[in-house]
């Protein structure tokens, strides 16, 4: 089998939410020399944006993404370790990615978090319920960096938060340093502008080809 | 007309077909009541007697049709032995659950549906506080009757739960059944102690939005049994059901539209669907029988002014108030806890400017 077909396997055992078969693939990569990274990026990746796209177009749903994402979960357990050798490619940048403090919805931003992997950016999740001082010591740590942060919140109560967020990176002189895009059902274009974020999406899919225009 | 109608004549009008002097409004408000009485978010769900006063109080002071419920989107994990924490801390909005009652596949079987006859479960002590308070003052009896899909998505864990849809169909079907048998005994137990001419029971919930499954994982796993709740509504002789399919379920209006001909329904629902329904779409498809309402998106109760409210407001009064079985004006999903009481009046002003049927 040549790589090529390897890498159409991966993308195929996402697609198809085929948890084992993309385990199976992710070693058939590896022992045929392919690195982790191109078996991430030609296949894994290509894989879930299929399915980002099938998402935003109706055509497939929750249930879906959660089976694609344990296949790719379960592949990048194979290749993580391999991936970590290899330290030379060099990512989009980092997204800092979380739900807003009281707000325990992490569907969303977990899927969020999958898609801008898939697109290149390092993630680091900080996971639900999250606190501004929390959100401020990581934006300091990749101080210099490329930095995206991109929070979400699933009720007005905790869309409320991100302004005092957006407050905090203010007074601590981190808003040149880093881009902010917040989503979840409450965001509205105007919700952004009104608190001085960059940028929202209607979907996860619609977030990383935002953010991508965004880090240009 | 020159004497105005009250809000439960008001409500009363749009309830029995009649025409009443103006579109009524419920905005959805929960949480939002908690500020009128000043007691924190948490006190309000964890005290039902409390939640009833702030309503009460909330209704009196606004002037608005709504009477006072007990529920909240997570409502069930609590009931079946999981924990769940009250919102008083920062950004939350409603009660969450801590510890999820079934985790696997084998929690499921061991599973204990709540039993109504001994001690009620979980928040069901609080709705019954909440409920006895209505019944003192002739209010309606409204108390959480589903969604059985939500509540078994947040009995389980959400993210497992929606893969065994696929993967464990059997499994899921099997906890949504138990779920469903709960929801059933909450329905036997409000209906006898309070009588069923007297309920308006809520029916709804997030989790089957087309956001998260399809219109025909709607029908194998949600449609069966809300037609099982429903049908046992009806048997039980409950008049009306307010029924909030939350967020997008465009299509999955197809089978909301067929369960009053598959039950055999003659009463009256009242139609809460997400802002992402249109209200002219809700008339085509209920405005023969049922109520429609109103659904201004929650969120801009916090971005827009009073003044682009009213005329927000005003737009989705006049796409829905001459449906024929009734309109009501409303928000799509619960009115922001934090929004100012300006917003609320906005609503209230709405409904005198433009949706006066005199």
């Amino acid at each position: 089998m040549s790589n090529q077909e390897i890498l159409n396997k991966l993308r195929d055992t996402i697609v198809t939410q085929d948890i084992k078969g993309c385990e199976a693939a992710a070693k058939e990569a590896l022992e045929a020399d392919i690195s982790a990274f191109d078996a991430i990026n030609g296949g894994l990746a290509v894989g879930m944006k299929i399915i980002g796209d099938k998402y935003e177009l109706g055509e497939l749903y929750l249930p879906h993404i959660m089976m694609s994402a344990k296949a790719m979960d379960g592949a990048m357990g194979i290749l993580t370790p391999e991936l970590e050798k290899d330290k030379t490619t060099e990512s989009i940048g980092t997204a800092i990615t979380f739900v807003q403090q009281g707000d325990i919805h992490e569907i969303g931003h977990r899927l969020v978090s999958i898609m801008l992997s898939v697109n290149g950016f390092n993630i680091v999740d900080l996971g639900v319920d999250v606190p501004d001082e929390t959100i401020i010591d990581e934006i300091k740590k990749l101080n210099g960096s490329k930095v995206l942060l991109a929070g979400s919140a699933l009720m007005t109560t905790s869309m409320q938060g991100q302004k005092d967020t957006m407050e905090a990176i203010e007074k601590e002189g981190l808003r040149d340093s880093v881009k902010i895009m917040f989503g979840g059902a409450p965001i509205s274009q105007k919700w952004i502008e009104e608190i001085g974020a960059d940028a929202t999406a209607k979907n996860a899919a619609d977030a990383a080809r935002i953010v991508l225009k965004l880090m240009d | 007309m020159t004497n105005r109608m009250t809000p439960p004549e008001r409500m009363m009008a749009v309830m029995t077909g009649q025409k009443p002097d103006r579109v009524p409004v419920v905005p959805f408000v929960l949480g939002y009541a908690s500020k009128v009485t000043g007691i924190s978010l948490g006190d309000f769900y964890a005290d039902g007697d409390k939640c009833f006063e702030a309503q009460f109080a909330s209704m009196r002071l606004h002037g608005y049709e709504q009477t006072p419920m007990y529920g909240y989107a997570s409502m069930g994990a609590f009931e079946f032995g999981g924990e769940i924490e009250y919102p008083y801390g920062k950004g939350q909005g409603a009660p969450f659950v801590k510890k999820h009652p079934v985790e696997t596949i084998e929690d499921i079987e061991k599973l204990e549906v709540p039993d109504f006859k001994k001690e009620l479960p979980g928040a069901y002590k609080q709705a019954d506080r909440l409920a006895s308070r209505c019944s003192e003052l002739g209010l309606p009896v409204s108390v959480q009757v589903g969604s059985t899909f939500t509540a078994a998505s947040v009995i389980a864990n959400t993210s497992e739960f929606v893969s065994w849809l696929i993967m464990e169909p059997k499994a899921a079907h099997s906890l949504l059944d138990k779920v469903c048998n709960m929801f059933i005994n909450a329905i036997d137990y409000f209906a006898e102690k309070y009588g069923a001419e007297n309920m308006l029971p809520f029916d709804g919930g997030p989790s089957e939005s087309n956001t998260m499954i399809s219109a025909d994982m709607f029908a194998e796993f949600a449609y069966p049994y809300m037609k099982r709740i429903h049908t046992h509504l009806k048997e039980l002789g409950v008049n009306s059901v307010l029924m909030h399919p939350c967020s997008d379920q465009n299509k999955n209006i197809p089978h909301y539209i067929k369960l009053r001909n598959e039950i055999g329904w003659s009463g009256k629902y009242v139609w809460l669907f997400g802002p992402e329904t249109p209200v002219k779409t809700q008339v085509e498809a209920f405005g023969d029988h049922d109520i429609v309402c109103g659904n201004i998106n929650p969120s801009l109760f916090i971005t827009e002014p009073y003044e682009e409210l009213l005329e927000i407001c005003g737009q989705n009064i006049l796409e829905g108030m001459n449906s024929p079985s009734g309109f009501i004006l409303a928000a799509g999903c619960e009115f922001p806890p934090n929004a100012a009481p300006i917003k609320l009046m906005a609503m209230l002003d709405a409904a005198e400017k433009y949706g006066r049927y005199e």
